[in-house]
């Protein structure tokens, strides 16, 4: 049963998203003008006259103190206008590429989030169900193993295997779910595949300590003892009070989740806004990393929020 | 003519622990009967296996202990020939339990009330809302004055006695013929123990059930006990009427535990203490009390005593006693 929050812990929960949101914006300009490279060069080529990359600084201010840019882009942000590219086609609305891109981005974490939780449902339970017995030590072998790989290793290992050497699925290229969602599913597998399995392997493994905890507490032993059906107990004795540390694992996870779509989008060739910052980052094209960045932060703060929800509602003693 | 067979008969319960490399004896060979209607006292040290015993009986155990026995009737249905299923299907509306500590017998995430629907839709097939009906009138017979509150109530917003309440409400609901109750009044405060018993021996009474009453409070045995069974280090050493076994107690053992329990009661400055270590190391043979005991004799340490007839339907396991 969903409880109500109080307004006072929504808009205090608001005024700390604010407050990260500025703080790792300023993170990422200040770091970003502090590294090599010039945008005029990476716009105009080695060869670019110097008259040619005043003129470039100038249109763009980028002769100006440091704070004063600072203080210009985020009050435009502030206002939702992101301003124009730099690099892609020699000045595009950055609020249009992001808008095109994100549904990509968010379709392969959503569906690598999916197929983390289904996976490690499954696995949590049999391995805490056959608790010692083989199939708990071959399904906590795999996790481990799960966890300790990297996902652009894992990708190169999918794209060998699954794409190249059996054909089932396509190496590179995306189909974007707004024009297909079955391609889309097709598509995204692999890509979504090589996020979840180091989360999978995570959840897997909080999900069983979780379990195991809970199965040998009192009120399990109680509803035993009514003659409650095992399948019964299971759910809403056990695996329902293993949830709680379950939901907050995943809600520590889902930054990995954004990372891991930034390398997979590049591996797979996927449009999506980890891909774009990735060039953009190259590019040096300052206002659009600004703006990836603040995207990639908005969501893992969202997302981060809808999970305490989830806790508290999971857990009647909050509140 | 056949007479009709006690409602429970346990005969020779043996119950170890897998620890380590080692097995861990906690109850060796235990035989008791309860009739009808009758509540049966448990009593003994800390250790000395009584919960494992109830668990035993209810097959509530985790996977690392070992239960045998030669048997155990339900009314005259061997119990250890029924697999997982058939059993389960016993628990709750023929054999029941309450534990000691009535916060913990709750699921945290769920109401009273979703606890009392299922505890009734367990033993029939109530429709629709009319468990509420019931629910609320059950939680009546175990004097909770505001029904409607405490099944909207998490166990985290009620006290330990109300749980307790709630929970023999529960048990209550499956109207189960034997019930076990392990202690089920050590963590409550002296006047909400009184009331809890209370309630235990009037739904007895009302659902003609038995009771399995496991306790270490000899003032709360004598109360609510007709037979008195004393066990020691897995073992029952003295068995009979309340009466007996507590005004006149055959084997020295409970005589010692009656003698500690008087001087508590009494606040005396001298304190008849136990001599040793309650679950020290059990001999392999003799009598498991002999090295503590103040009457032991040269035999003791190696001969087993068998239960001796000390009176009407009253047996001690001691060589003072001649057979
Ligand atoms: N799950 C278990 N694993 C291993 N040993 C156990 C387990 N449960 C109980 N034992 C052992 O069995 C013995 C009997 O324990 P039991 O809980 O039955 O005692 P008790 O008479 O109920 O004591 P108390 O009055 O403290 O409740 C103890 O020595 C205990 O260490
Ligand atoms: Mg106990």
């Amino acid at each position: 049963m969903a409880r109500a929050i109080s307004i006072g812990r929504v808009s205090s929960r608001l005024g700390g998203v604010a407050l990260l949101a500025l703080l790792g914006s300023a993170t990422v300009f200040f770091v970003m003008r502090a590294g090599q490279g010039d945008p005029a060069i990476a716009v105009l080529g080695d060869q670019a006259t110097p008259e040619a990359i005043a003129a470039f600084h100038k249109k763009w201010m980028l002769d100006d103190p440091l704070v004063i840019q600072f203080w210009r882009w985020l009050s435009s942000a502030v206002m939702g206008d992101f301003g124009l590219s730099m690099t892609v086609a020699g000045g595009t609305p950055i609020m249009g590429l992001i808008g095109s891109r994100l549904p990509n981005t968010l379709f392969i974490g959503a569906y690598a989030l999916v197929i983390a939780v289904s996976v490690s449902l499954f696995a949590g339970t049999i391995s805490a169900l056959r608790h010692g017995k083989f199939t708990d030590t071959a399904a906590t072998s795999i996790a481990v193993l799960g966890i300790s790989m990297p996902d652009f290793w894992l990708s190169y290992v999918l794209v060998y295997g699954l794409a190249l050497g059996l054909g089932v699925f396509p190496s590179y290229g995306f189909t974007p779910p707004a024009q297909s969602l079955t391609g889309a599913l097709y598509s995204g597998f692999l890509p979504a595949l090589a996020i979840a399995a180091p989360m999978a392997a995570a959840f897997t493994r909080i999900l069983r300590t979780a379990l195991l905890e809970t199965l040998y507490r009192d009120h399990v032993r109680v509803a035993r003892s009514l003659g409650y059906r095992d399948a019964f107990v299971f759910i809403h004795f056990v695996l329902r009070n293993a949830l709680i540390p379950y939901v907050t694992v995943i809600g520590l996870q889902i930054r990995y989740l954004l990372g891991g779509t930034v390398v997979v989008e590049r591996i797979f060739g996927i449009p999506g806004v980890g891909a774009l910052m990735v060039d953009a980052a190259f590019g040096r094209d300052y206002p659009l990393v600004q703006a990836c960045a603040l995207t990639f932060l908005l969501s893992v703060l969202l997302v981060n929020f809808v999970v305490d929800l989830i806790c508290a509602a999971l857990n009647p003693r909050q509140n | 003519m056949n007479a009709s067979p006690p409602l429970l008969e346990v005969m020779n319960l043996r119950t170890s622990f897998a620890v380590g490399q080692r097995r861990v004896k906690a109850v060796r060979g235990v035989s008791f009967t309860i009739g009808d209607e009758e509540v049966l006292g448990l009593i003994g040290e800390s250790g000395s296996g009584k919960t494992v015993t109830g668990m035993s009986l209810l097959r509530l155990l985790p996977d690392h202990a070992a239960i045998e026995a030669d048997a155990i009737r339900f009314r005259g249905d061997e119990l250890t020939a029924h697999d997982e299923e058939s059993f389960r299907k016993l628990r709750g509306v023929q054999l029941a339990m309450i534990f000691q500590d009535p916060v913990g017998s709750f699921n945290p995430a769920k109401t009273i009330g979703w606890h009392l629907e299922h505890a009734i839709l367990r033993r029939s097939e109530t429709d629709g809302k009319a468990w509420r009906a019931e629910a609320e009138s059950l939680l009546q017979d175990v004097g909770i004055r505001a029904p409607e509150r405490v099944l909207s109530s998490y166990p985290h917003q009620l006290s330990g006695g109300m749980l307790q309440r709630a929970l023999i409400a529960m048990v209550i609901a499956l109207r189960p013929a034997l019930i076990i109750a392990d202690e089920p009044t050590t963590n409550l405060d002296n006047l909400v123990e009184r009331q809890i018993l209370e309630l235990i021996r009037v739904h007895q009474r009302r659902l003609k059930a038995s009771v399995l009453f496991v306790t270490h409070d000899l003032a709360i045995a004598e109360d609510i006990c007709d037979r008195i069974a004393v066990m020691y280090a897995g073992e029952i050493v003295e068995i009979g009427p309340a009466d007996a076994v507590l005004r006149n107690p055959q084997h020295p053992y409970a005589a010692c535990l009656l003698q500690t329990s008087i001087s508590l009661a009494q606040r005396q400055e001298y304190l008849f203490e136990l001599a040793g270590e309650p679950g020290g190391k059990i001999p392999d043979e003799g009598c498991a009390f002999a090295g503590r005991c103040p009457k032991v004799m040269p035999q003791c340490r190696t001969i087993h005593p068998d239960m001796r007839a000390v009176g009407p339907d009253h047996q001690a396991r001691c060589l003072l006693h001649g057979d």
